[in-house]
Parts: structure tokens; sequence; C-alpha cells
């Protein structure tokens, strides 16, 4: 099975029968790499012919009663008109940025007065095929904001999140995929989910962390797996890597330097978000660490 | 600021590779068996492959008759089902060599005690995969592994009724949908039997006194619809209201209504205990649909 690459009318509205990922959604968090998330979306969106939908949060704070609880402060009317202002800025920046991106795709303000900011995003990305956002620079703050926003929006949007880092470069779509496979669903709908950028890598490699064998060799466990893989045109290489000390996602990290990997595809939260971000957890390490874009999926 | 490099042409990348990416059936040793592989033949489509598995408990210990060594009484317990198992699959080749096709299809044996944790590890490198809906009884007289295959395969999974004779790829399709994730993975997993039929309709089942992700359905139809006619796919979207009534009973009410040949839903529910693996609503349309349902959790 062989790829085939179609012409395309550019600008116009027909839309070739198998487009893997028709809708792509830009989840901007507010945190300096959101530049680095719209440039990997529009590449990717001039790679499969997808239109873009970057989403702006406009975090609307709860009004303030005063303490007598009578009468609303009245000055909050303001505030909110102020923001609103900022956020309708924004948006505009963002449409002339796509425009100069020369990609199809619209800027949306999502206001969340009432509703959880991360609830909302995901709300709205689900009518996408796949959301696109960047890993946060090392400020704490960053991180927490960034990270509240990602677990929810993979959590519960059931789409697939492409976390790209920002800062550094990288091929898109991706020409060498290093696959996570943990044999838990999560892995499963990753695995799946990622097949658009499967099909059209030079080299794909799936490997599974275990503690007792180290080595290139095949294992029976993903025997299947690999031959379910060439029926789809995907010449998959397998392995298993011995994280040894240390953790199973700075081990995935390790490898993918490594085997010089373009793509990380991997299942997200397989034990909870609130336990790993505690404990430690494979999803948090890629999250915080990786320095090539990974493809989660819940 | 770094900006990812593009190595791909400047035409958009289109796979020629559409549809499920292998379908697997798997069996129960019922005669039930017939319908499933009739059903995984008409709708797994042209140029799309797909086998069909057995799965064969072999437990680890069993009785013995006296005089009998334990050993022995194992093997030929084993023996005997393996002998079982291929009569069954002479009889699933005949059927489907009279629908015109050779079936591809072996026993897998498993160790018992491990039986649902196997079958849920195999089948996860499948596209989709084809089951019979449990007898009617109870959900733990049917085949112990369904309610893991359903919700902890993260595959999509179409369950064939009982009554149904399925004789081609649906053409009108009903989608449940309710602002949640499993219903978007059962959309998005549903995408190349929806690009190629006639007529697909989504509900929405709008109770009185409507919950936030039922108001939040209502509101993002118009989005959903553009979303999917990206993919080609033309929709119309009916939020029905539910007047109390339970939202499979509207479900299942809309599906005869448009001649659906199809429902998709997303499955709700836990894992943890088997017998309580799904919502309300998910376990009626399993035992109440006549229409094959594509479930995904």
């Amino acid at each position: 099975m062989s790829v085939s690459i179609h012409a395309s009318a550019t600008g116009s509205s027909r839309v070739a029968s198998h487009m893997p990922y028709a809708d792509i959604a830009v989840a901007m968090t507010g945190a300096p790499g959101d530049a680095a998330a719209l440039d990997a979306a529009a590449t990717l969106a001039r790679a499969y012919g997808s239109r873009l939908d970057v989403l702006q949060l406009l975090v609307m704070p709860a009004p303030i009663i005063d303490a007598w609880g009578l009468i609303p402060d009245a000055g909050f009317g303001e505030v909110y008109a102020d923001m609103r202002e900022a956020g309708r800025k924004s948006v505009e920046m963002l449409r002339s940025r796509l425009a100069e991106l020369a990609v199809p795709g619209d800027a949306r303000l999502l206001e969340a007065l009432c509703v959880e900011p991360s609830s909302l995003a995901a709300m709205a990305v689900r009518r996408n095929d796949l959301v696109v956002m960047a890993t946060p620079y090392r400020e704490p703050l960053d991180t927490s904001v960034v990270h509240a926003y990602f677990a929810g929006v993979l959590l519960e949007s059931g789409r697939p999140v492409l976390l790209v880092p920002s800062g550094k470069a990288y091929p898109l779509p991706p020409r060498r995929v290093l696959v996570a496979w943990s044999d838990t669903p999560e892995a499963a709908r990753a695995l799946h989910d990622a097949m658009p950028f499967l099909r059209t890598a030079d080299s794909v490699e799936i490997v599974t962390a275990s503690s007792t064998e180290a080595g290139g060799d095949d294992d029976t466990g993903n025997a299947s797996l690999v031959e379910h893989l060439a029926h789809h045109g995907v010449k998959v290489v397998s392995a298993t890597i011995n994280p040894g000390r240390r953790s199973t996602g700075m081990a995935l990290i390790d490898h993918a330097t490594r085997i010089h990997a373009d793509l990380i595809v991997a299942g997200g939260y397989g034990h909870g978000r609130f336990r790993e971000w505690a404990l430690g957890g494979t999803t948090r390490d890629l999250f915080l660490e990786t320095a090539v874009p990974v493809l989660f999926s819940h | 600021m770094a900006t990812p490099v593009s190595v791909s042409s400047p035409a958009p990348l289109v796979s020629a590779v559409d549809g499920f990416g292998g379908v697997v059936a798997l069996l129960t040793m019922e005669p039930h068996d017939g319908s499933v592989i009739e059903a995984t033949v008409a709708m797994a489509g042209e140029g799309w492959p797909w086998r069909a598995w057995l799965p064969l408990a072999m437990p680890a210990r069993v009785e013995c008759p006296w005089g009998v060594p334990p050993a022995q009484a194992l093997a030929l317990d084993h023996l005997a089902r393996r002998q079982d198992a291929l009569a069954h699959l002479a009889m699933m080749r005949r059927t489907a060599a009279r629908l015109g096709q050779t079936l591809s299809c072996a026993a897998v044996e498993f160790p018992e005690r491990a039986l649902a944790k196997s079958i849920v590890a195999r089948v996860r490198a499948a596209g989709l995969v084809v089951l019979g809906a449990p007898p009617e009884r109870a959900m733990v007289a049917g085949p112990r592994w369904f309610d893991q295959v359903v919700s902890m395969s993260g595959r999509p999974v179409l369950v064939v009724p009982r009554c149904a004779r399925i004789a081609g790829p649906p053409r009108r399709i009903l989608i449940a949908w309710h602002d949640r994730p499993e219903a978007c993975r059962a959309l998005h997993d549903a995408l190349p039997w929806l690009r190629a039929a006639a007529a697909v309709r989504i509900v929405i089942a709008v109770g009185y006194g409507a919950s936030r992700a039922q108001r939040q359905a209502v509101a993002g139809t118009e989005r959903l619809r553009a979303h999917l006619a990206h993919h080609g796919v033309s929709t119309e979207v009916a939020c029905v209201d539910s007047q109390m009534r339970p939202p499979e009973d509207i479900l299942l009410e809309e599906a005869y209504s448009m001649a659906a040949d199809l429902i998709v839903a997303g499955a709700s529910g836990r894992h943890r205990t088997l017998a309580f693996a799904f919502g309300g609503t998910t376990l009626s349309l399993i035992r109440r649909s006549r229409l094959p349902l594509l479930l995904a959790s």
C-alpha cells in the first residue's frame, strides 16, 4: 500500500475523500510557547490539507459580591468589557497570523465565566480531529497553567493531543516515529490515532519498557501488532528497552534521542492525572522533558 | 523562535488506505457465530482485511475420574476442546464459503485464568472488533470477556444483535451524541462508514431540566455539522425532547423511524466491576437493539 499524493486546489472548498486530519485545533494557553504550536499546526495543515481552529481562552473572574451581599460591584462590568476587548484584539492578531501563514482556518475566543477553563476547551475541541499544544517553558506558573489545560483537554475531549516542544526544530510530518507500547487501552488508542503519521513516516519503531529484558529482539506479544501494522503498509521494528534506574518516561526520551525519532506516540494518563502529577509518571515526564513532539491519546 | 522544518511536498498528503484496517471477529462457539461472520463480511466491505478468532479457554486443572491420572485427564480435556473448536470452525468455513468468502479463522488458546486479559491484549492491535451480542438472560451468562473487550480494549466494537441478518455495509446511520469523550471517539471511529453512507443523523436526547452536557451538545451542533462536512459527511442533527423517558428509548425510536442500519454510540461506564461494566444506556442498547451497534469507550 502506498501513499498517494493528490494535487490540491489551493483555496478551494472541495475536500479530499480520505483526509486524515480535516480539522486541527490549536489551544492557545497564554504561555510563551503558543507561537510554536501555531507554526507546527500550520505545517501540518499544509501537509494534510486541513483547516485550523485556533482557540483563545479568556478566563473571566467570577463577580465579587461585596460584604453585604446586596449590590454587585458596579466596576465589574468594565473589567469584563476590558477583558473582552483584549480577547478580541488577540483573536484579530491570531486571524492575521493565520492569513500570513496562508492556511485556511479561524480563530475563536472562548469565554470561561462560570465554566472550568479546561472543560470549556475540551468541549470546543471535540469537533476536531487533533489538538496541538506547546510545552511550557520552565517557569512554574506557566507549567501549572499549561498542564491543567493539557490534562483537561486530553482526558475530557477524547481527541489526541500533539504536544510540541517550543524552541526546538523538528520535521513535520515526522520521518521517524517511536511508539511507546504499554498494552493499555490508552496506548491502543494512541497508536490508531497516530496512524496518518505512521503511514507517511520512513521508519516506525515500537518500544515496550520491561524491567526484565533489554535488547532489540522481537517480543511475541508485539508480533500481532507488527503484523497488523504491516497490513496498513507500515514497516515496523519492535524493540524492548530496560529503563533500569530511570523512570519509563526518561528512558523513552533517551531512546528517542538515540534513534533520532521525530515523534513519540504514547498513551496518556493511564493511571490518573493527580496521582501522576504527585508521584511522577510517564506522561508527566514526557510532558516536562521531551525534546520532540509527542502525540498523546487517552 | 525555531519553526518546525517542513519536509513534505506542498500538496496535501493523503493516504490511499481508508477504512478500519484490520477487522477482527471474535467467535463464541455458538450458532450466533454465523451471523457474526456474515456481519463481518458485509460490514467490512471491499478490500479491508478481516479475520476471525475463536478464543479457547484451556483450564489448568480438570476433574479426573477414578483411575485416570490427572495429566491424562487434562490432555483429554484439551483435546476434546480443540476438536469441538475445529468442528465449529469447519461449520463457519462452510458459512463463509456460501457467502463467497474464504474464512481466515484460527482457534486461539489461552489459559482459562487469564482468558479475558489475553483476548483484550491480542485485540488491541485491531482496527475494529466484531462481537455477537451476549444472550438475553444476563451479561455474565454470555462470554466472560465481552465486557472487557468493549471497555478495556481501546478499540471500537461492533456488536451484532442476535436476530438481525446484515447484508451490506451500513447506508443509514444514527449517531447518539452526548458531549462526552466516548461519544466523540465513537463518531470519529465510525468515519469510514459515515463517508460512504447515504443518510447520517445525529440525535441528542435532551431531557427536561437538561444537564450541562446536554446543553453544551445542543449549542455545538452547527460546528459539529461543519466538522463532519469537512470530512465529506453531510448530516442532519435532531435534538429530541426525551420527556423524562430514558435516552435509549429515544435512540431506538429514532433509529427505527429513520430505518437506520447502524447505531453509533459511546460506551459509558467503568470496567472495574464486570457485572456493572456499563452505564444504563449502554447496557439497554446492547440488550434491546435489533440493529448493529458501534461502541467506543
